[in-house]
């Protein structure tokens, strides 16, 4: 192979050497541009906010008689209404939640009754494992796939790649949820049904709270066999995450890596005698890595909605599931908390793929 | 490389036997549907009174129909009430100890109510005509009303008369809500996860003891879908499950593995008919309408047969009830006259039904409803929507509300009061619960001359509970139409889970084995 002998040809200095002017590299440094984005984040949480507050107001339901629950009594619903402060104009209840926001205080939640904040720091670590581990399995299969798609092109294993990958995106997450569970549990018996641990194993190997997420707080505390049970149960649904975005991404640097594979600088790479397979994994990928990446921080906030299904199905107790049962039961405050952290998550993904696309392609400003 | 082999073969291993079979006969997993929304003892109004009935206990406890007692003593031993019904002293159960070991004593009692009532929150307003909790000796507590009210009951209610640890002190609800307990009772809060799950774990101190065949841990799995806990029953999974789709209950009957016990509940459905709204303010179209429900089938599609027809607001079986009360049959002809003599003779008139979209049963049952209707010419438009949007709209203006209001309903103690009182009380401009906006005044003069006798004159009481009844059933405000069978689906091994329609919904696990 002849990778190594070409080190400092990358399509920088292959574009220098064809003569372009690249583009001006921007004088924003990382830190200003993360500020720019953060900057932004503000702005967006806040629109979010007005958005949700007055929309799901407007939903007809007496958030105080939720808040007392059962076959509450005409005075109590009249007592939780004030104390709630639901007797004042929507416009001062609004000015006085964000008010509270800024203080980090989410309110509590007319289901559970605990603060919004409490509940969503428990979940949120409960989700990121599954949608981390699905991400990374859509990225390391899916960009592979596609890889092998582009050279494969109009071969049989293309074709058969395009099928798959078709058949990932398209098909509901919900179904594809279900069907895994048929297979896998019903008829095969090869994963469990449902939740995070073996129920018996609750009562012998619980696992100590340390950083809210399974997996680490399992391996962390050396309880090896909640560590082995967990991973177990985490397939399915993360396999069930994982599809529709392999499927996408798969397609994507396709297409993606055959149209880098027609710009010049490749030419001229494989004029000076560069092997293929080097060709396409090193300077092809690297380019076409850029709307990949785009992408996977579009995936990240696509995956976060799609736990509301996954997670209702395998019963795992994430944001997914809290989100669910917060719409059927309004629960304004939960809603409102899930909207600003998906939001929030939406955001850090994606200045953190603009982050690592600069890094991979200095060109972008 | 093969060491490392060689330790995941054994994590494995170890992971494979990790459950001996002894855990499997004392602990038990329960697929659960019932959320917590808090676990204040104090504030409990809703479904977590299924778990805080195993760690706490009342002074009494209502026995399930049938039993030759009324009330068995559960931290009380006995109680006398003074002739006026003002005053009743209550004897307390000796050698008790609470989960944190302070001893049981009146103090803990007057500590108990006071601290519920002070509050005022959830099932706070059963203490509604408390004067005074005065503490007599260690082992004897006076409680004194202001009006006459059925007391025992109240004590003994599923919900706000739960007695804790005097050393809660001034901790609020956040305390108890972070998974803490202060109980007296069998099983003690262990691993609470809210939303996931949770453990109701052995006391060992418990004055009961646990000689016998116990359950001695139970994980709550919290299962929202039934579909999910339809397959934890069936793989074994899970001992219990909590509501399966309407449809699967007749193939968990049948599996080998798995069976349903079924038993009274105080739970009904009934139809409001609005009578502020024409025609159906006209008593004899409420009557014609009254008749021309398809009961029968109402249970056969909505329950799976699982239910009886109502006789009134009183669910059979609960104080209060009795075939002395007019119930309305499915009869068309009937049904036809009264609509002629009201001036409908061909119908001609469209109504609106709402319905929770939640609540299965409601959405079996609603066009059953609409298509006898129909056949009386009268078009219904039914509109499932949610539980939240259907009540709003219901609280609003009679006038521009619905004509027909689908409810589920079950009482918090076993006195019919609270229901008669809550469904077809004058609730003047502000309707809550009774959403049929009915007015009589005799019948509320009625029913609360009959709350105030039930300490002194029990069936002077029931008489006039039967009267008011037939005054409401003569108006036709409500169709009463189904008390449901309470189903318990459980793995074919438990054993002892009694359904005691006083207490909604709560398995009492300490009756509860594995064979």
């Amino acid at each position: 192979m002849v990778c190594y002998t070409v080190n400092n040809l990358d399509p920088w200095s292959i574009s220098q050497l064809l003569g372009k002017e690249p583009d001006a590299l921007t004088d924003m440094s990382l830190t200003l541009f993360t500020l720019k984005r953060l900057a932004g984040l503000v702005t967006l949480l806040l629109v979010l906010s007005v958005l949700v507050f007055f929309f799901t107001r407007a939903i007809p339901g007496d958030v105080a008689a939720l808040y007392v629950g059962g076959n509450a009594k005409p005075q109590q619903i009249e007592q939780a209404r004030l104390e709630l402060g639901l007797d004042k104009p929507l416009y001062i209840q609004y000015m006085r939640y964000m008010g509270k926001l800024f203080q980090g205080d989410m309110g509590l939640s007319l289901r559970t009754h605990r603060p919004v904040l409490k509940d969503l720091s428990e979940k949120i670590p409960m989700s990121l494992e599954l949608v981390l581990l699905a991400l990374v399995l859509a990225i390391l299969l899916g960009i592979p796939l596609g890889g092998l798609a582009a050279i494969k092109q109009d071969s049989w294993v293309d074709e058969m790649i395009k099928w798959f990958t078709a058949t990932a995106v398209s098909l509901p997450i919900f179904f594809l949820a279900l069907l895994l569970q048929l297979l896998f549990f019903d008829q095969l018996g090869w994963f469990p049904l449902q939740g995070r641990l073996d129920s018996m194993l609750e009562f012998t190997h619980p696992i100590d709270l340390i950083t809210g997420f399974s997996i680490v707080d399992s391996l962390v505390s050396g309880n090896y066999t909640a560590f082995f049970n967990v991973a177990w149960h985490m397939v399915l649904p993360a396999v069930a995450l994982s599809l529709g975005p392999l499927g996408f991404i798969a397609r994507l640097t396709r297409s993606s890596l055959l149209e880098v594979m027609t710009q010049d600088y490749i030419l001229a790479a494989r004029a000076a005698g560069i092997s293929e397979g080097c060709l396409y994994f090193r300077y092809g990928l690297r380019n076409a890595l850029s709307p990949i990446l785009t992408v996977i921080g579009l995936m990240v906030a696509l995956l976060m909605l799609n736990t509301f299904f996954v997670e209702m199905i395998f019963n795992w107790p994430g944001i997914g599931y809290y989100a669910l049962i917060a719409i059927t039961s309004l629960d304004f405050p939960a809603l409102m908390g899930v909207t600003f952290t998906i939001g929030t998550i939406y955001v850090l993904a994606n200045t953190a793929t603009d982050i690592v696309r600069r890094l991979v392609d200095p060109r972008i400003k | 490389m093969k060491t490392m082999m060689k330790c995941l073969i054994l994590i494995l291993a170890v992971t494979l036997v990790a459950v001996p079979a002894s855990a499997m006969e004392k602990n038990m997993v329960y697929s659960s549907p019932y959320g917590i929304t808090t676990l204040d003892p104090s504030v409990s109004y809703s479904t977590e009174s299924q778990y805080l009935s195993n760690m706490y206990e009342t002074l009494l406890k209502v026995n399930p129909p049938g039993s030759k007692a009324f009330f068995s003593y559960v931290l009380a031993t006995g109680f006398t009430a003074s002739d006026d019904g003002l005053e009743y002293t209550f004897n307390l159960r000796k050698g008790v100890k609470f989960h944190d070991g302070t001893p049981f004593t009146a103090e803990a009692v007057k500590f108990s109510i006071e601290r519920t009532t002070k509050m005022g929150k959830g099932a706070a307003f059963i203490w509604g005509d408390l004067k005074e909790v005065q503490v007599v000796d260690d082992f004897t507590v006076k409680v004194i009303l202001k009006s006459p009210a059925p007391l025992p009951m109240i004590a003994a209610s599923a919900d706000g008369s739960y007695i804790m640890s005097p050393s809660v002190g001034d901790k609020g609800q956040e305390w108890f809500d972070e998974g803490n307990d202060a109980g007296s009772g069998p099983y003690t809060l262990k691993n609470y996860k809210s939303g996931e799950s949770w453990i109701l774990g052995k006391f060992d101190g418990y004055w009961g003891g646990w000689s016998g065949k116990h359950i001695e841990n139970i994980l709550v799995k919290y299962t929202k879908d039934g579909l999910v806990q339809l397959k934890m029953l069936q793989s074994n999974e899970a001992m219990l499950a909590g509501r399966l789709p309407i449809d699967s209950y007749a193939k968990v009957r049948e599996a080998d593995n798995t069976k349903v016990i079924n038993g009274p509940s105080y739970v009904n459905y009934m139809a409001f008919f609005n009578t502020r709204r024409p025609p159906l303010d006209r008593q004899k179209v409420r009557k014609a309408l009254a008749h021309a429900i398809p009961y029968d089938d109402i249970i056969k599609i909505g329950f799976d047969g699982l239910a009886t027809q109502a006789r009134g607001p009183v669910p059979k079986g609960q104080f209060g009830y009795s075939e002395k009360v007019i119930q309305y049959e499915y009869n068309l002809d009937k049904a036809r006259s009264l609509l002629a003599q009201a001036g409908f003779p061909d119908g001609g008139f469209k109504l609106t039904l709402t319905y929770a979209a939640e609540n299965v049963s409601e959405g079996r049952f609603a066009p059953l409803i609409q298509s006898e209707f129909k056949k009386l010419g009268i078009e219904v438009e039914v509109k499932g929507i949610t539980w939240t949007q259907q009540w709003a709209k219901a609280k609003g203006n009679p006038k521009e509300a619905q004509d027909i209001f689908l409810l589920t309903w079950w009482p918090t103690y076993s006195d019919p009061y609270e229901t008669l009182y809550s469904l077809l009380h004058n609730e003047k401009d502000k309707p809550v619960w009774n959403l049929a906006y009915y007015v009589n005044p005799a019948y509320d003069n009625m029913i609360r001359k009959a709350y105030e006798m039930i300490g002194s004159n029990p069936d002077g009481a029931l008489d006039l509970y039967i009267q008011a009844q037939n005054i409401v059933q003569k108006d036709a405000p409500v169709a009463w139409l189904a008390d449901i069978v309470a189903t318990w689906p459980m793995n074919s091994k438990l054993q002892g889970l009694v359904i005691n329609p006083a207490y909604p919904n709560t398995p009492f696990f300490y009756d509860m084995y594995i064979e």
